[in-house]
């Protein structure tokens, strides 16, 4: 007998009205739209209709082999600050600045590098199914959302969300940055260079550096 | 050789079209032929802050449709013959704008003049990517407020991927106006500085013009700022309009003035 196995990447939501409901997921596309929706809570036929015609796989009620790892953290993202504009035009792909890297490392599924080299002005939203590194600023009104890790060198004020391994960012006043569909509080980000990633079950922000590892 | 620059902003309000009409008087001060026209179709106002509002007969709509010739709409200034003006229609809609025709206009416009300065509408929508289709270079002109700046930095994106230069594969010249400056908010941290603009932006800086109460009453009057030689406004304008020129002139940031005894009291019981 033949047999594989594969990892699915699972989301755990919970619907409280399918209108708040229908929101989140919109808002949330990018970053769920590969993976198993596991769906807790009351049936409801215009939630199946709209999952239906989105293409998303999908199971209710069902309880799924998941460790505990991260389904605390899942929270709802507000609709208002997650919204896609669609009439904002997408940034132009830069060829040139795209660096081939090995797909095997970061799995099938993700793309390789793109690199950010240039200020991403209001409007402007950089989608991609891999990690991305952006160089310069991310002003406000601008967006990243990646299925990988988002490391941002330069100043954020937009809006940065990622479902990959971590988030590596500045200081961040203004702008929402969520991580796994969590939102990472700005305050949290105190350090020259902070980093945003699992440690257990936990969201943690730590400094990249360990000598700069102490609060200020 | 003719230089078509776009008067932009994203955010209504910050000052566009005070912007326009006085860089225009202030390029044809420096003796170089200058029309602006205003691309601002159906909510026509460059017209009254330059003090013309009752020699408008055709518009630059009619003239686009052969209704009228450039030489029946064109109208001269009265404060400097160098300057003439092109006015919207103001019982028509951005709708009636199409590539084709404006490329015509300012082809012509072209021909006639050394500087074509275009009011563009606020806002992103059709009649502000006409308004920069075939500019050749941009002024944006910003509030020191994040919302003004976050709107000018859409606007700025939008050029440099709609217009027919970046199009062609070439950069569309940008330069920044900071309109409305405080500089005893910014002394007190409650307004951005210039720096923190620039920086944001990211583009040159053309000049800072001040807040300055005379420039409502100036444009009431039809009565451009710039023609009043004491305006802190005005003078910045006159800066400004010799940039454009190409002449070399330091940008100058404007100060708090120092208070006598008389506005230090005025200070504290106002």
């Amino acid at each position: 007998m033949k047999c594989r196995q594969y990892n699915v990447k699972v989301f755990e939501v919970g619907v409280e009205d399918p209108e708040s409901f229908i929101e989140f997921i919109e808002a949330n596309y990018i970053l769920i739209r590969n993976h198993l929706l596991s769906i807790k809570g009351e049936k409801s036929e215009k939630v199946i209709s709209y999952l239906e015609d989105k293409g998303l796989r999908y199971v209710w009620n069902m309880e799924l082999p998941l460790p505990k790892r991260g389904v605390e953290e899942l929270c709802l993202v507000s609709p208002g600050v997650e919204a896609r504009d669609e009439s904002r035009e997408r940034m132009e792909p830069e060829p040139e600045s795209v660096e081939e890297g090995d797909e095997e490392e970061y799995g099938e599924s993700l793309e390789a590098l793109k690199i950010v080299g240039r200020a991403l002005r209001s409007g402007q939203y950089v989608e991609h199914n891999g990690d991305v590194l952006s160089t310069d600023r991310i002003n406000s009104g601008a967006k990243i959302a990646a299925l990988g890790s988002v490391v941002a060198l330069g100043k954020v004020e937009g809006d940065i969300s990622s479902a990959g391994e971590c988030i590596i960012i500045t200081p961040v006043k203004r702008g929402n940055i969520l991580f796994h569909g969590t939102k990472i509080e700005n305050e949290k980000l105190i350090y020259p260079l902070n980093i945003i990633r699992y440690r257990g079950d936990k969201i943690t922000v730590e400094a990249i550096d360990t000598k700069q590892s102490k609060r200020k | 050789m003719s230089k078509v620059i776009a008067v932009i902003s994203g955010k209504g309000g910050v000052g566009k079209t005070t912007t326009t009409a006085n860089l225009g008087l202030g390029i044809a001060m420096q003796m170089k032929q200058c029309v602006v026209v205003d691309f601002d179709i159906g909510q026509r106002n460059l017209d009254m802050i330059l003090g013309l509002e009752n020699r408008v007969v055709y518009d630059m709509v009619q003239v686009m449709d052969g209704e009228a010739t450039l030489e029946q709409a064109l109208i001269r200034s009265k404060a400097n013959r160098n300057l003439y003006f092109l006015p919207a229609s103001q019982t028509k809609d951005k709708s009636v704008l199409d590539s084709e025709k404006i490329s015509n206009l300012l082809q012509e416009l072209r021909k006639k003049f050394e500087y074509v300065i275009l009011d563009a509408p606020a806002g992103i929508e059709s009649g502000f990517e006409h308004t920069i289709e075939f500019a050749d270079a941009a002024i944006i002109v910003v509030n020191p407020e994040v919302s003004s700046i976050r709107d000018s930095d859409r606007a700025i994106g939008i050029l440099d991927s709609k217009s027919q230069k970046a199009k062609d594969g070439h950069e569309v010249e940008k330069m920044l106006i900071i309109n409305r400056i405080d500089p005893e908010m910014v002394e007190r941290g409650e307004m951005l500085e210039a720096d923190d603009i620039l920086e944001i932006l990211g583009i040159e800086l053309l000049g800072v013009v001040p807040e300055d109460r005379g420039v409502i009453d100036a444009s009431n009057q039809g009565q451009p700022i710039i023609l009043n030689e004491k305006s802190d406004a005005g003078k910045a304008y006159k800066r400004i309009a010799k940039r454009i020129c190409g002449i070399k002139v330091a940008v100058e940031h404007p100060k708090v003035r120092k208070k006598g005894l008389v506005g230090k009291l005025k200070g504290i019981f106002s």
